[in-house]
């Protein structure tokens, strides 16, 4: 994986929703080390950052300045972050990002539970960050931008849940299907999108969000994967259906809850 | 020291024998000591009865005209003492010869004073022999010279015949073993349970044993107790600080990753991005090992497929050779965040020591089985009791800088293990290593 060096990587608008000039992001970090790393990396990627060393600081930012965006780590000494994540959620509907521990299942669940856009597991590296935190903007500003769709947090299609909560999808048996991270956000990308086709510009664009470099191919290769996921053993009409020349269409109808 | 083979192995066996013995012991000094006790009083009340009636014979006759003395003497006649008088002796004395005789007569003389000093002549009635029997023949004198003539039976003590003392020790024996059966199982019921506990230590959860039974074995599970809570302490204490420095690596591990994206040249930042990668792994298992069964996630119904199909396309970015064949759903009740890493560990290991990994799936209806497959060496008969002890690597010249602290096999068998799967390793015939995991279908 390597650093895209340049303040904002081509492509950025492929979706046609753009991101503001140098967005305000918040790092709620207790490590000096760390803080400074991430302000100087996120700089460098065009960002505007402050960090905050606990969650009073954290409160007290988020009264001066206009933040677009939270890094919280969860593994804050004093208030636990899973607290300030769920009083910050409670406050407001600004996008944050958990930082967590690699490993910890439960922090993760938890995290996104209590109404975290993502996490991140740490150690992670600065292109990872980059990603991580473009990623959740631009969904927040596509949702910012469409009218609001009705329902919760739960996605049902043929039988299958995606919980966007737990970044879960569980089968037609109740049986939690492995996801990685390029096939969740591949698959959100088609449920927020049924009967229509989306391009494979616009599915690259995602998986450039998780993978550092990713071509034409691999999205057919993810496409792939996930069908293989999805769909199954039997000969039911396929889900996602190759549109020749254009892209994907997911087929069937989506609901939420 | 050398026993003879048929001395028992088991402490009940040993204690039964001893117990025996002692039991064979008593009931044989008994019978001795029974035999030689009774046949003594015996034999006194016998000679005091025939002191009395001697006594009675001579002072009646002594004081009777010489006419009257038979028919008084048959008067005072019985089965067991005859008299009669007699102005002869008739008993030709044969207590010269006899120390029995030389015993009775003083015996006598001891029970009725008055026999002292007069001459009396004791023989024993070799004729009248009747079974066990001896008959006494004696005569002594009276003042007038004269004699009184007895015969008595010496009744000897009744001696228990031989099948009749075999009769009552197997008796006696048989109770023993029955009652001593029970005590010993109950008397051992602590020590077994010591044994067993001392047996499980180390691969179960430690146990504390009751602290109850006979004193000794008390004390033993008393120490036994103690010593495993001292054991447990030096674990935890051993344990917690693992845990801290690994903790506490990953803040700077995660400050390093970040300053690797600052650095200029390429080639460097990637051999500092592979290190980086291989000291959080090894971080991270040792926090997976040590965390084991504290680990909070609850089981549930999970594509085990998908996750294979997830580590399976994993290893394929990341450049290696990898397959999966098998059904492409497959559910089952597991943890399954922890599956995924023991799953991801042997995949790892096809990869990184075997060149590719060629996983299949299959599903039995009580089981299911996952079997990763590698080409390379395979591990030497020798390594393999020891590749799933915790921190245990095969030699470095194998071990290609794929890092890890040995633990990747001892997380995933600990994780199988805990779903109530196995995990084999074995060298296949035509090369390459195979893991063999089974999973029972639970859904």
């Amino acid at each position: 994986m390597s650093p895209s060096r340049e303040p904002e990587p081509a492509g950025a608008e492929a979706d046609g929703i753009a991101l503001p000039s140098s967005p305000q992001v918040l790092a709620v970090e207790d490590d000096a080390g760390m803080r400074r790393l991430i302000t100087r990396i996120l700089q460098e990627h065009g960002f505007r950052v402050t960090g905050a060393r606990n969650g009073q600081e954290m409160w007290e930012t988020l009264e001066r300045l206009p933040i677009d965006l939270v890094l919280l780590d969860v593994m804050l000494p004093g208030t636990s972050g899973m607290d300030l994540c769920r009083a910050l959620r409670a406050r407001s509907a600004i996008p944050i990002i958990i930082v967590t521990a690699r490993g910890s299942e439960t922090d993760r669940v938890l995290g996104l539970e209590l109404g975290a856009d993502d996490y991140l597991p740490k150690p992670f590296s600065g292109a990872e960050l980059v990603a991580r935190i473009r990623a959740v903007l631009r969904r927040s500003r596509m949702a910012a931008a469409e009218p609001p769709v009705p329902g919760g947090r739960r996605l049902h299609f043929a039988g299958r849940t995606l919980d966007l909560a737990r970044r879960e999808l569980t089968g037609p048996q109740g049986a939690a299907v492995d996801l990685s991270g390029a096939e969740y956000d591949t698959l959100l990308a088609f449920l927020e999108h049924p009967h229509r086709v989306l391009g494979r510009d616009h599915l690259l664009e995602l998986s450039r969000n998780r993978l550092g470099d990713v071509s034409d191919r691999s999205v057919d290769v993810l496409v792939s994967r996930l069908r293989k996921k999805i769909e199954t053993d039997t000969a039911e009409p396929p889900m996602i259906k190759t549109v020749r020349g254009a892209g994907y269409m997911f087929v069937p109808d989506v609901t939420r809850s | 020291m050398s026993l003879h083979p048929a001395w028992p192995r088991s402490l009940a066996g040993r204690t039964l024998l001893l117990l025996l013995a002692t039991a064979l012991v008593v009931y044989l000094g008994g019978v001795v000591a029974y035999r030689l006790l009774a046949q003594d009083a015996a034999e006194r009340s016998r000679l005091a009865q025939i002191a009395d009636r001697l006594d009675t014979a001579m002072n009646t006759l002594s004081e009777l005209p010489p006419p009257e003395r038979n028919g008084a003497a048959r008067a005072l006649s019985s089965a067991s003492f005859r008299a009669t008088w007699s102005a002869t002796s008739l008993v030709d004395d044969a207590s010269a010869d006899d120390p029995s005789l030389q015993n009775l007569h003083q015996r006598l003389t001891e029970l009725a004073p008055q026999l002292d000093g007069r001459p009396i002549h004791l023989r024993w009635d070799e004729h009248a022999f009747a079974g066990t029997q001896s008959v006494l023949l004696g005569a002594a004198q009276l003042n007038d010279r004269s004699y009184v003539v007895f015969s008595a039976a010496i009744i000897p003590t009744a001696i228990p015949s031989l099948p009749s003392t075999i009769f009552v020790a197997s008796l006696v024996f048989v109770s023993i073993i029955v009652v001593a059966v029970f005590m010993l199982h109950a008397m051992n019921a602590p020590l077994r349970r010591l044994a067993e506990a001392a047996d499980r230590y180390g691969r179960d959860h430690p146990v504390i044993l009751p602290e109850r039974g006979p004193r000794e074995i008390v004390q033993a599970e008393r120490a036994f107790n103690a010593m495993q809570r001292r054991i447990q302490r030096l674990i935890a204490d051993r344990t917690q600080a693992l845990a801290a420095v690994s903790h506490d690596l990953r803040t700077p591990i995660a400050r390093l990753r970040l300053r690797c994206g600052l650095m200029a040249d390429d080639s460097v930042r990637a051999d500092c991005e592979r290190d980086l990668a291989e000291m959080e792994a090894m971080v991270e298992a040792t926090l997976a090992y040590l965390r084991g069964d504290d680990d909070i996630e609850p089981p549930r119904l999970t594509d085990i497929a998908a996750t294979l199909a997830t580590l399976v396309d994993d290893a394929v970015d990341a450049g290696h050779q990898a397959t999966l064949t098998g059904p492409t759903h497959a559910a089952v009740m597991l943890r399954s965040v922890s599956m995924k890493r023991a799953l991801a560990n042997l995949v790892d290991n096809a990869v990184g020591y075997g060149g590719c990994a060629r996983v299949a799936l299959e599903q039995t209806p009580s089981d299911l089985w996952i079997t990763i497959d590698d080409d390379g060496p395979g591990i030497p008969d020798a390594d393999m009791p020891h590749v799933f002890e915790p921190f245990h690597r095969l030699d470095a010249s194998r071990n290609r800088g794929t890092g890890g602290v040995g633990l990747g096999l001892t997380i995933a068998r600990q994780v199988i293990e805990r779903e109530g799967g196995s995990l084999h390793l074995f060298n296949r015939l035509g090369g390459g290593l195979r893991a063999e995991i089974r999973l029972p279908a639970r859904t």
